[in-house]
C-alpha cells in the first residue's frame, strides 16, 4: 500500500499538482500573516519609512531580474547557445530550442542540428569550404559568420508581427519546444567546394556573385578550418596560428587592388570622354621630383633575363587595358588629377563599409589615401592600384559585377527570399558596356588570356599587386557570360605571383563550374 | 477583549502566533512528503528524516510554549516567518539528499533544527530593554569585530579562493551583528553631536564621524584581504543605513552612492580576483565550462522551472555545484517556479519589514539603531545570495540564512531576529 502510494506521488503530474497546491497554500499563509498585522504594518514617516522601503526595492529588483531569466531567458542568444551543449535536461523538458537548418540555393544542407546524448550539436556538411561564410555556432566557442547574424531567425526569436510577439510572450509563461526557421542562402555548395579546392593550399579569397542582383554565389576564404571539429586544442591552435584561419579574407581582408584598379581609372577616362594615347617607352614614367621611375612589369622581366625591352609603344586605352600597361595609366593619372581619381574610388564606395541587403555579413571599409599629400609620383602609383589603396575581395567582386552588369553596385545578398537592393550607382549602362567590351578584349587577347573558356565569352582584368613582405599578390576580377553576365568574380591569391598566371585560371575554373551547374543557362529557374 | 484573552488556556495566549504556526505545520509537512518521495526508498534515511522533522516541529512548539509561559508580548509574526524559512530549508536539504546516514549530527543541520528555539531564547534573554546591555559591552563587540577577521586570516583555511575559519566554517557571519552593535553604540553615544540641530561641518560632528568611519574601516581591510566581498558590501550598506537612521540626514545616501561607485571601480580594476568574478558575472556564457559553469547551471535550472515550476522533486539539481549551500535558491526556483521562489523572497522581505516596524516602535535610540541595522542585515543577506544566484550581482559565496546549509549564517540570523523580537517586546 505504501508502495502504491509512493509510486502515485512520484508521477510528474502529481508533482506539478503538489507544487501548485503548495504555492497556493503558501500564498494563503502569507496573506494570513499580512492580515494578522493589518493594524500595525505602517512604518512612521521619516527615517524608518525610507529605510523600510529598501527591502521592497530588493523584492522588485530580484523579482524582475529573476523573471528575465526564468521566463524569458530564451531571448538571450548566448543562453540558448550554451544551453544546447550544457543543459543536462535535454529532451526530457519542453524548453529546448532547435536551431533552424541552413540550406543552399539547391536546397542542399549547409548546417543542421544533430542530437547527441541529450545535447544538440551543430553539423556542417561541407565543413571548411563554407566555414567563414556560414561560420559556426558552438556552446563553448561562440558563434560567427551567418550563424551569428541570422541567429534571431534561426532560433525563431525574430519578431516580425504581432503574432510572433504573442507567441514569444506565451512561451515565456509556458516554455515549449520551439523550432527556429530554416534559412535558404543564395550560395551554391558546389561552387563553394570548387572555390575551396582552388584555394586549398594557398592563402586568399574568392567571391562570386550575381551581377544582376548582388546574390553571393560563393564566398571562400583560405586558410580555413573545420567547424565540425572544434574543440579546445583545435580552437587554440587556430587562434594562435599566424595564418589567422578565422579571418574571413573575403570581407575582412584588405588587399591592394593592383592592376584591377585600372578598370576604374579607365572608367573615369570613359566618363570624361578622354581619348588619350601615350607613348610608353622603356624609360617608364618619370616625375620631376626624383622619385624612382615607374615601369611595366615586362621591363623587370627583361632586365632579369638581360634582354632589351622596348616598351609598349604608342597605346590607346583599350590596348593599355589589355596589356595592363602601367606607364599608360601613370600618364593618364596625371591628366585626370587627384580629384578625379579619388572621386572614382568614392563612387565605387571604397571609403564605406559594404552593407548587406537586409541581413548578412558586412564588408570592411576600404582604405583610400588622403588627398592632401598625394604627389604626382604617388598618384601614378595609386592609378595602378598600389600606394595606400586597399579594398576587400568582396568589393572587387561588386565592382566587377557593376561593370559586367548595369553599372550599379548591389548590396551583397545572402538570403534567397529577399529583394535585391542597389547600393551605389558606379556608372550608366552604356559606359559600363563600353568598359566591359574592353575587359573582354583583355581576356581574349591580353593579360587575362588564361581566363578564357571555350564557348563562353569572359571579360576580366588581372592584377599583380606588389607586396613589400614577399611575393606579389595575384588578383583577377571578371564576369561571364557576355552579353548577359550571370556571375561576377573576384579572386585574390596572397603571394600568388602574377595575376594572369595564378588568379585568371582560378576564375576560369569557377566559371566552368558555374556553367556545369547550369547557372549560365537562360532557362534557369530562380526565386528572384 | 484583552481580559477575555488572558482568561483562555495557555496555548491561546499568543493566538496569532499559535494559529499561524498551526496552519504552517501542514504546509511544511506537505512539502516534506513530496520531498521524501523523490528519495530512494531506503528506510533508514526515511526514518532519520522523519526524526529530523519531528525534532523540528517539537522545537517550534517548544519555542511557542516558552514565549507563552514567559508572557512575551513580542511581535507574533517573527516566529512563524522563521519557521517557514527553516521548514523550507529542511525540506529542501532533505530533497537534495544532504542529510545522509554518514553525518546525521551535522552541526549545521542541528543549528537549523534549533533555530526557532535560538530565536526565542535570544528574545527572552534580551527582552524588556535588556538589549541595552549590548551598548554597555560595546568594547567586547569591538574586539570581536576586529579579532574574528584577524583570526580567520591567521588561522583560516583557504578553499575555492576564499579564506574560511577553522573547519571551513564562516565565523565572519557573526561579525555582521557585531558591526551593527558597535556602530549603533557609537552613534548612540555621539547622538547629540550628530543630530540634525547641529551643523554637519562643526568640529565635534566631523571629529566623531571620522572616528566612527575609521572604526568601520579597520575590519574592512581585513575583509578585503580575506577576499570576502559580500562582507564588505554588507558592512557598507549597514554603515550608510545606520548613519542615516542616527542623523536623519539624506546627504549620507548621496555620499554612500559616491562611495559605492568609487568602491566598485576599485573592485573592478585593482583586485585581480574581483576581475575574475566580475567577468564570470558579466559574461558567464563565454566560459561555460569553467568560471561560468555554476551560474549557468543555475540559470538553466531556473529557466526549466518557468513560472509555476516543474514540480517538487522533478528538477535536476545535481549539476549545480554547491546546490545545497549557496545555490539552494536555484533548486527551489526550478521546482516551485518564479511564483514559489518569489513567495520565499517575499517571506524574507516581510520579515525584514516586521523588524523595521519593531525598530520604529523602540523605546530609545540605541534599540532603534540596533533594530534597523539587524532588519537591514536580513535583506542584505537575501540580496547577496539570491542576487548572485540569478546573476544580478557577482557571486559572493553568502548562504541564504535558514534555507541554505550554513551553520554560522543560521546561528547569526537566529540572533539577529531574536534581537529584533526582543526590541518588539520592550514591555
Amino acid at each position: 500500500m505504501i508502495d502504491s502510494l509512493l509510486s502515485l506521488t512520484q508521477s510528474p503530474v502529481c508533482r506539478i499538482i503538489a507544487s501548485t497546491v503548495f504555492i497556493i497554500y503558501l500564498t494563503i499563509f502569507l496573506r494570513f500573516i499580512l492580515k494578522s498585522t493589518k493594524d500595525n504594518r505602517r512604518l512612521p514617516s521619516g527615517v524608518f519609512k525610507i529605510t523600510g522601503f529598501l527591502p521592497y526595492l530588493i523584492l522588485l529588483a530580484v523579482g524582475f531580474y529573476q523573471a528575465k531569466w526564468q521566463m524569458f531567458a530564451f531571448l538571450d542568444p548566448d543562453f540558448l547557445r550554451v544551453q544546447r551543449g550544457f543543459d543536462p535536461r535535454g529532451d526530457l523538458i519542453g524548453s529546448r530550442f532547435h536551431r533552424g537548418a541552413i540550406f543552399d540555393s539547391n536546397q542542399e544542407l549547409l548546417a543542421y542540428d544533430f542530437e547527441n546524448d541529450n545535447y544538440l550539436l551543430r553539423q556542417y556538411p561541407i565543413g571548411p569550404a563554407a566555414a567563414h561564410l556560414i561560420g559556426y555556432h558552438h556552446p563553448i566557442f561562440g558563434s560567427s559568420g551567418l550563424e551569428k547574424t541570422l541567429d534571431a531567425s534561426l532560433m525563431g526569436r525574430r519578431v516580425q508581427s504581432a503574432g510572433d510577439f504573442f507567441r514569444l510572450l506565451a512561451n515565456g509563461l509556458v516554455h515549449r519546444e520551439l523550432r527556429g526557421n530554416p534559412v535558404t542562402l543564395t550560395i551554391y555548395s558546389d561552387l563553394q567546394k570548387t572555390a575551396y579546392k582552388i584555394l586549398e593550399n594557398q592563402t586568399g579569397a574568392i567571391v562570386a556573385m550575381d551581377p544582376r542582383d548582388g546574390s553571393i554565389l560563393a564566398m571562400v576564404s583560405s586558410p580555413s578550418f573545420d567547424p565540425n571539429l572544434l574543440n579546445k586544442e583545435y580552437f587554440e591552435s587556430l587562434r594562435k596560428s599566424k595564418e589567422s584561419p578565422f579571418l574571413n579574407r573575403a570581407i575582412h581582408g584588405l588587399y591592394p587592388p593592383g592592376s584591377t584598379f585600372k578598370c576604374l581609372i579607365a572608367l573615369q577616362s570613359l566618363n570624361l570622354n578622354l581619348k588619350k594615347t601615350y607613348k610608353c617607352t622603356s624609360k617608364g614614367f618619370v616625375t620631376g621630383d626624383g622619385s624612382p621611375a615607374l615601369h611595366d612589369y615586362q621591363y623587370y622581366v627583361s632586365e632579369q633575363r638581360r634582354e632589351e625591352y622596348t616598351g609598349h609603344g604608342q597605346l590607346a586605352l583599350d590596348e593599355a587595358l589589355s596589356k595592363s600597361c602601367n606607364v599608360y595609366f601613370a600618364f593618364l593619372s596625371q591628366d585626370l588629377g587627384a580629384d578625379r581619381i579619388l572621386e572614382i574610388t568614392e563612387r565605387a564606395g571604397f571609403n564605406k563599409e559594404i552593407p548587406p541587403a537586409q541581413i548578412g555579413l558586412t564588408g570592411k571599409r576600404g582604405n583610400v589615401p588622403e588627398k592632401g599629400n598625394l604627389t604626382n609620383a604617388r598618384l601614378a602609383r595609386l592609378a595602378i592600384g598600389q600606394d595606400e589603396l586597399l579594398v576587400t575581395p568582396l568589393h572587387l567582386a561588386l565592382v566587377a559585377g557593376a561593370i559586367g552588369g548595369d553599372g550599379t553596385l548591389y548590396k551583397p545578398k545572402y538570403l534567397k527570399k529577399i529583394k535585391p537592393e542597389p547600393w551605389i550607382s558606379l556608372t550608366d549602362q552604356r559606359t559600363a558596356t563600353e568598359l566591359a567590351r574592353k575587359l573582354i578584349h583583355a581576356v581574349e587577347a591580353g593579360t587575362g588570356h588564361s581566363a578564357r573558356i571555350p564557348g563562353i565569352i569572359v571579360g576580366g582584368k588581372t592584377g599583380t599587386a606588389e607586396n613589400s613582405s614577399g611575393n606579389s599578390h595575384a588578383l583577377f576580377i571578371g564576369f561571364a557570360p557576355w552579353p548577359d553576365p550571370r556571375m561576377a568574380i573576384a579572386v585574390v591569391l596572397e603571394q600568388g605571383g602574377f595575376g594572369g598566371q595564378a588568379a585568371a585560371p582560378a576564375a576560369a575554373k569557377m566559371f566552368m563550374a558555374a556553367d556545369e551547374l547550369g547557372l549560365f543557362n537562360d532557362d534557369r529557374q530562380d526565386g528572384n | 477583549m484583552k481580559k477575555k484573552k488572558t482568561q483562555r488556556s495557555y496555548f491561546i495566549m499568543r493566538p496569532t502566533e499559535f494559529w499561524l504556526l498551526f496552519t504552517e505545520m501542514f504546509l511544511i509537512v506537505w512539502l516534506w512528503i513530496f520531498c521524501t518521495s523523490t528519495q530512494s526508498t531506503d528506510l533508514n534515511i526515511l526514518i532519520l528524516n522523519l526524526v529530523i522533522l519531528a525534532v523540528f516541529l517539537c522545537s517550534v512548539f517548544l519555542s511557542h510554549l516558552l514565549l507563552v509561559i514567559a508572557g512575551s508580548k513580542s511581535d507574533p509574526t517573527f516566529l512563524p516567518l522563521v519557521v517557514l524559512l527553516t521548514g523550507f530549508g529542511l525540506c529542501y536539504q532533505h530533497r537534495l539528499s544532504t542529510i545522509s546516514m554518514d553525518s546525521p549530527y551535522d552541526p549545521s543541520l542541528i543549528l537549523m533544527l534549533l533555530s526557532p528555539l535560538i530565536v526565542t531564547v535570544t528574545c527572552l534573554i534580551f527582552r524588556k530593554d535588556r538589549i541595552f546591555w549590548l551598548s554597555k559591552t560595546i568594547w567586547i563587540w569591538g574586539v570581536f569585530l576586529i579579532g574574528v577577521p584577524l583570526l580567520v586570516i591567521f588561522a583560516g583555511v583557504e578553499f575555492n579562493g576564499s579564506l574560511f575559519g577553522p573547519g571551513r566554517t564562516t565565523p565572519t557571519e557573526l561579525v555582521k551583528p557585531a558591526l551593527v552593535v558597535v556602530l549603533s553604540g557609537m552613534l548612540y553615544r555621539c547622538g547629540d553631536r550628530l543630530s540634525k540641530d547641529s551643523s554637519l561641518f562643526s568640529k565635534d560632528t566631523l571629529k566623531s564621524l571620522v572616528f566612527i568611519f575609521f572604526v568601520w574601516l579597520i575590519p574592512q581591510v581585513c575583509f578585503i584581504f580575506q577576499k570576502d566581498l559580500g562582507m564588505v558590501f554588507a558592512s557598507f550598506i549597514i554603515f550608510v543605513v545606520l548613519l542615516y537612521t542616527a542623523t536623519g540626514r539624506k546627504i549620507f545616501w548621496i555620499l554612500g552612492m559616491i562611495g559605492a561607485i568609487i568602491g566598485g571601480c576599485i573592485f573592478r580594476f585593482y583586485i585581480p580576483r574581483g576581475q575574475i568574478r566580475f567577468e564570470s558575472w558579466i559574461e558567464p556564457f563565454n566560459h561555460p565550462a569553467e568560471s561560468g559553469y555554476q551560474i549557468i547551471q543555475s540559470l538553466f535550472a531556473m529557466f526549466h522551472g518557468g513560472v509555476i515550476g516543474c514540480g517538487i522533486g522533478e528538477g535536476f539539481p545535481v549539476k549545480i555545484p554547491y546546490v545545497h549551500n549557496d545555490f539552494v535558491f536555484a533548486s527551489i526556483a526550478e521546482e516551485l517556479g518564479l511564483l514559489g521562489s518569489s513567495l520565499l523572497v517575499f517571506a524574507f522581505v516581510y520579515l525584514s519589514r516586521r523588524a523595521y516596524y519593531a525598530a520604529s516602535k523602540a523605546k530609545d535610540a540605541f534599540q532603534a539603531l540596533v533594530g534597523v541595522g539587524c532588519a537591514s542585515l536580513i535583506w542584505i543577506q537575501l540580496f547577496l545570495n539570491v542576487g548572485g544566484v540569478i546573476k544580478l550581482i557577482p557571486m559572493t559565496g553568502v548562504p541564504l540564512p535558514f534555507v541554505s546549509l550554513g551553520g554560522m549564517a543560521c546561528l547569526t540570523f537566529a540572533f539577529v531576529i531574536g534581537w529584533n523580537m526582543a526590541i518588539s517586546d520592550s514591555g
